[in-house]
């Protein structure tokens, strides 16, 4: 028997013979199970990205929020799009309360719409902590090629090249919105390996425009929309809301464009999948008042003052989501409208 | 911009980076970048992605030189690594375990490890002076590149392969087209096929680059030192005598210094070619420019090559990074990050108002390779003398620092399959003389390749082939591949002169059994044959690029099937006495141990986990293969459970628990 073991043995007798109330009794419980602990966030992509670092500053917060204060620490596990990370920490990582994933909200609508390839994960039986930032994609079109706005783009009989990653990317699934759902004519070229390539690609030529998340604007390629030799112009954004950021001000969002009703309903859809960017979940099995007090944690460190001026300076903004709320949006995301999924499965194919 | 500008900009720079306030933090960062080059499994972007936190309250000099400190290093310490161990400290140092390690073993550790820090430090100084110089006309060249350019540049560093198979072509080219083929392996990203998975997810991304390199450069490596360790050594060479030596040698050969030092900074400007290709370019071309040199049996260009460009291309890298916002690998993406916690935008802006930042960059990098030399010479002997540790007491160490190196890239433990199974892959290529270096090369290039050939077509079509940028490249490539045979042709009487050495020192290796190069080549067949014919079931983007490889390397595998057959039919040797030859040249009782301990390390490390399987593997293989006194080996494994415990609790690293442990509750 270990020492921890023992020590909560220990502690549980003491509890009982004191008379402590239940919920003290839970709390100590909780406690005394952080206590000394590691909890790990699994991240399903490389050191970097906008997961990590967001994984990475919240992971003090929360050791400082959690009952017991153990020690958070970030694992990168990447591979299969994320897919690889949540299936492990779903069937194999311990169900405890020790182990948290970051989910990408693009595998909300794969497993919805049936797309879900490997899939070992339900995410409809996840449990939430919540959601920290959410992703706004902002699409850009070269000055020189006479599309002025986003209007101009859609109704141009051949305005040019899009440039996209592929699918997975919110980049790509907002750049086939454009295009399928209503009705653009851009050529769209996919397989840039990313944002840094479609940066290149749009300066030199290759490309005419391209869709990332705004925040990949503000680091690499900023030069290429700010400024007197800016050469490609911000031509709107698609997301759950607008950021407040100078450069964002004024432009149209693109799910205004929508106009039939089925057009609306999947622009809602990819916006409610946007909003949850830097989702956490823990397993199913966690024990309730050790998911309670990691939901606690979680909102605590979002409304934490540091962690929001940080971010800032990652130009990320913590946009926080309830577990409630985020639960509810994914429950949305995961059953989507038999009459949209036709047109809605091409843009994650 | 005009010059005066630029040059007292280097000059204020140089007194800001000198500063004590920002001097300190360059030596933090010299400091932690050596210990993490040196021991694999220390990621140098995870360490950087650790690291950026600490930055938040630093002025932006202080960070850089924090972070360029950190990640100018690296590779100096990952190339001692891979001298002194035959262990890559990074996937980009593997080309100096060819040579560099060879050279270990004939007792010339510290000619090596002088050549490899001599060529280090020149190559970054290289690096620095040519961020420096191209600061201001990099960006049009860049520009100039696109889809159609980078997919001719691929096909300009696979050229290479020529040079890399010297003195066996067909294995060398065959080789380089499994290396390709093997790229394909993953998801097309074109058209969502999965390709060669095997229904595993795992594979969804490709082979894990740093469990491939690992295994088909260090598990080699460890069996031959073992196979060899009762084997009479050379005379031991004083250390520091050593290290003069390869220094003088570096000098000696400054030409080739500063040429693989170029192609070096040329390699890390063109973004996405990523960090493991300019090693293996500036290998090929040491033998390309010098094809009367044995590579890979311990010469000391072997060293000096890779050693340089592996340096110089961090200055290389910076060059997108500064100038685009582009990272070139992901140690640069963390730095991008680093831009925009410290209010800075890469671009224009880097060229004027922020130029001081920009050339401080140069000294940043040229300072930090001096101080990392400088420490390494400083404690030359003792690293010098790791290398004559009784090979017993090194085998465990070595291959617990194989597997940690493994398992840091990903953190899975599947990664410890394809360690396993490349090093199995490595043990057959280096027995039966089939080169590794060009079969690394295509499958580093093999994903850009196709990507950027399907890019170039999506985008214009068939008139890709036509563009400027396309013709020129594909006549440097031309000129390359045919310019050793034009040389020959002219001068004759001296090549032949030349050919006939080779021979006499071909004659004097150990003939390879036909009979094992018909079976190796036989299964290889086997293996293309079944993904070629895998392929044709895919629609047309997922299955043109594997047809396109696979088909030549049928050819090529068949061709040397046949060879083996007329060569055994020739051979008078019966196949009991190659047998009997082969067991008594590789299957010593010794190398099949050290073969165990590689395949029952990732067994007790699943089951145990790195503290406790470790400890224990160590313990065993002290014992049992090295006859070490008990004392010995239970201090030497509580040093090993003592280091991986310091990793996980305060490193940080996140090694796994093991299944058995986990099963028990412990």
């Amino acid at each position: 028997m270990s020492w921890r073991s023992a020590r909560r043995i220990l502690e549980a007798f003491c509890v009982a013979a004191l008379g402590l109330s239940g919920t003290e009794a839970l709390a100590q419980d909780v406690a005394s199970f952080y206590s000394g602990n590691t909890v790990k966030i699994v991240v399903g992509g490389s050191p970097g990205a906008t997961p990590d670092t967001f994984s990475r500053m919240i992971a003090p917060y929360l050791s400082k929020n959690l009952p017991g204060n153990p020690n958070v620490i970030v694992e990168n596990k990447p591979g299969a799009g994320s897919v690889l990370a949540s299936n492990l920490v779903y069937r194999v990582e311990p169900r405890d309360g020790t182990v948290a994933n970051l989910f990408i909200e693009a595998n909300l609508m794969l497993q919805g719409l049936g797309l879900g390839k490997n899939f070992e994960f339900d995410a409809a039986k996840f449990n939430w902590l919540g959601s920290g930032l959410t992703n706004t994609v902002a699409c850009a079109w070269r000055r020189d090629k006479g599309v002025n706005d986003l209007n101009a783009l859609l109704a141009s009989a051949d305005p040019g090249v899009i440039g996209s990653i592929g699918a997975g990317s919110s980049g790509h699934t907002v750049t086939k919105f454009m295009v399928d759902v209503l009705g653009g004519h851009m050529r769209i070229v996919e397989g840039y390996t990313g944002n840094a390539r479609l940066v290149l690609a749009a300066e030199s030529g290759e490309i005419d425009g391209y869709c990332a998340p705004f925040t990949s604007f503000l680091s690499g390629g900023r030069y290429l929309i700010e400024g007197e030799s800016s050469i490609l112009r911000l031509i709107g954004l698609f997301g759950a809301g607008r950021p407040a950021h100078p450069l964002a001000e004024g432009l149209p969002m693109i799910q205004d464009a929508a106009v039939t009703d089925e057009q609306k309903q999947i622009a809602e859809l990819l916006g409610k999948s946007l909003a949850l960017s830097a989702s956490i979940w823990v397993s199913p099995e966690v024990p309730e008042e050790r998911v309670l007090a990691l939901r606690d944690a979680f909102a605590a460190a979002l409304a934490n003052p540091e962690l929001i001026a940080e971010a800032a300076r990652h130009d990320l903004i913590i946009t926080p989501s309830s577990a409630e709320n985020t639960s509810r949006i994914a429950h949305d995301l995961l059953n989507p409208p038999d009459a949209v999924k036709p047109q809605l499965t091409p843009l994650f194919e | 911009m005009s010059e005066y500008f630029v040059l007292s900009s280097f000059g204020h720079s140089l007194m800001a980076v000198l500063s004590f306030k920002v001097f300190i933090f360059l030596l933090y960062g010299v400091g932690i970048g050596f210990v993490v080059g040196l021991l694999p499994g220390l990621g140098t972007a995870a360490t950087l992605a650790i690291m950026i936190p600490f930055t938040f309250g630093m002025e932006p000099l202080q960070a850089f030189a924090f972070l360029i400190g950190m990640l100018s290093v690296t590779a100096t310490a990952g190339d001692l690594t891979s001298v002194l161990f035959g262990v890559p400290g990074e996937a980009t140092s593997a080309a100096l375990v060819m040579d560099g390690f060879k050279l270990t073993k004939n007792n010339e550790a510290g000619r090596a490890i002088g050549a490899a820090l001599a060529s280090s430090l020149l190559g970054a100084i290289i690096g620095a002076a040519a961020l420096a110089l191209a600061i201001p006309f990099v960006r049009p060249l860049v520009l100039l590149l696109g889809s159609a350019e980078f997919f001719m540049l691929t096909i300009l560093g696979l050229s290479f392969v020529v040079s890399l198979s010297r003195g066996n072509q067909l294995k060398g080219i065959a080789s380089a087209l499994m290396g390709l083929m093997l790229a394909s392996v993953g998801i097309d990203p074109q058209s969502g096929v999965a390709r060669f998975t095997l229904g595993q997810i795992y594979l969804w991304d490709g082979v894990s680059l740093i469990g491939l390199a690992i295994g088909l450069f260090a598990i080699p490596e460890i069996i031959d030192m073992v196979r060899h360790s009762a084997a009479p050594k050379p005379e031991r060479i004083d250390s520091f005598a050593g290290v003069v030596q390869g220094v003088r040698d570096t000098f000696r050969n400054r030409w080739l210094t500063i040429r693989c030092s170029l192609i070096g900074v040329v390699v890390g400007v063109i973004p996405g070619l990523g960090g493991s290709v300019a090693q293996w370019i500036s290998y090929a071309h040491v033998s390309h420019s010098m094809p009367h040199l044995k590579l890979g049996t311990g010469v000391i260009e072997g060293v000096i090559g890779p050693g340089a460009a592996n340096n110089s291309k961090e200055g290389g890298n910076l060059l997108p990074l500064i100038m685009f916002g582009l990272p070139s690998t992901v140690s640069m993406a963390i730095l991008l990050s680093a831009f925009t916690i410290h209010g800075l935008a890469p671009g224009p802006n880097m060229l004027t108002k922020h130029i001081d930042i920009t050339t401080s960059f140069v000294w940043m990098m040229v300072i930090s390779n001096v101080i990392c030399v400088a420490i390494c010479f400083v404690l030359i002997r003792p690293i010098v003398g790791i290398s004559y540790i009784r090979v017993s007491l090194l085998v465990p160490l070595v291959i617990l620092l194989v597997m940690l190196g493994t398992y840091a890239e990903k953190n899975f433990e599947f990664d410890f399959i394809v360690l396993v199974l490349f090093g199995l892959m490595g043990l057959v290529m280096t027995a039966y003389d089939w080169p590794r270096p060009p079969f690394i090369l295509g499958f580093v290039l093999g994903g850009i390749a196709e990507n950027n050939l399907f890019l170039s077509i999506s985008r214009y079509g068939s008139d890709w082939i036509s563009q400027p940028g396309v013709l020129i490249i594909g006549g440097i490539t031309l000129v390359i591949l045919f310019l050793p045979t034009f040389r020959r042709l002219m001068h004759r009487k001296r090549f032949a002169a030349e050919a006939i050495e080779m021979a006499e020192m071909a004659g004097d290796a150990p003939l390879h059994s036909p009979r094992s190069d018909f079976i190796v080549a036989l299964g290889w067949l086997a293996v293309a044959g079944w993904m070629v014919v895998s392929a044709q079931s895919w629609d047309l983007r997922a299955s043109l690029y594997p047809t396109v490889i696979g088909l030549p390397l049928v050819v090529f595998l068949t061709a040397l099937v046949v060879l083996s057959v007329v060569r055994v039919i020739r051979t008078p040797e019966s196949t009991s006495e190659q047998l009997r030859r082969f067991v008594a040249e590789h299957c010593t009782g010794a190398a099949l141990g050290a073969l165990g301990w590689v395949i029952a390390a990732p067994v007790m490390i699943h089951l145990l986990g790195f503290m406790i399987g470790g400890a224990m593997l160590t313990l065993a293989c002290l014992l049992i293969s090295g006859r070490e006194r008990i004392v010995a080996a239970v201090a030497i494994s509580a040093a090993v459970f003592a280091f991986f415990y310091c990793l996980q609790h305060y490193g940080g690293l996140p090694l796994p628990r093991g299944t058995l442990l986990t099963y028990i509750g412990v």
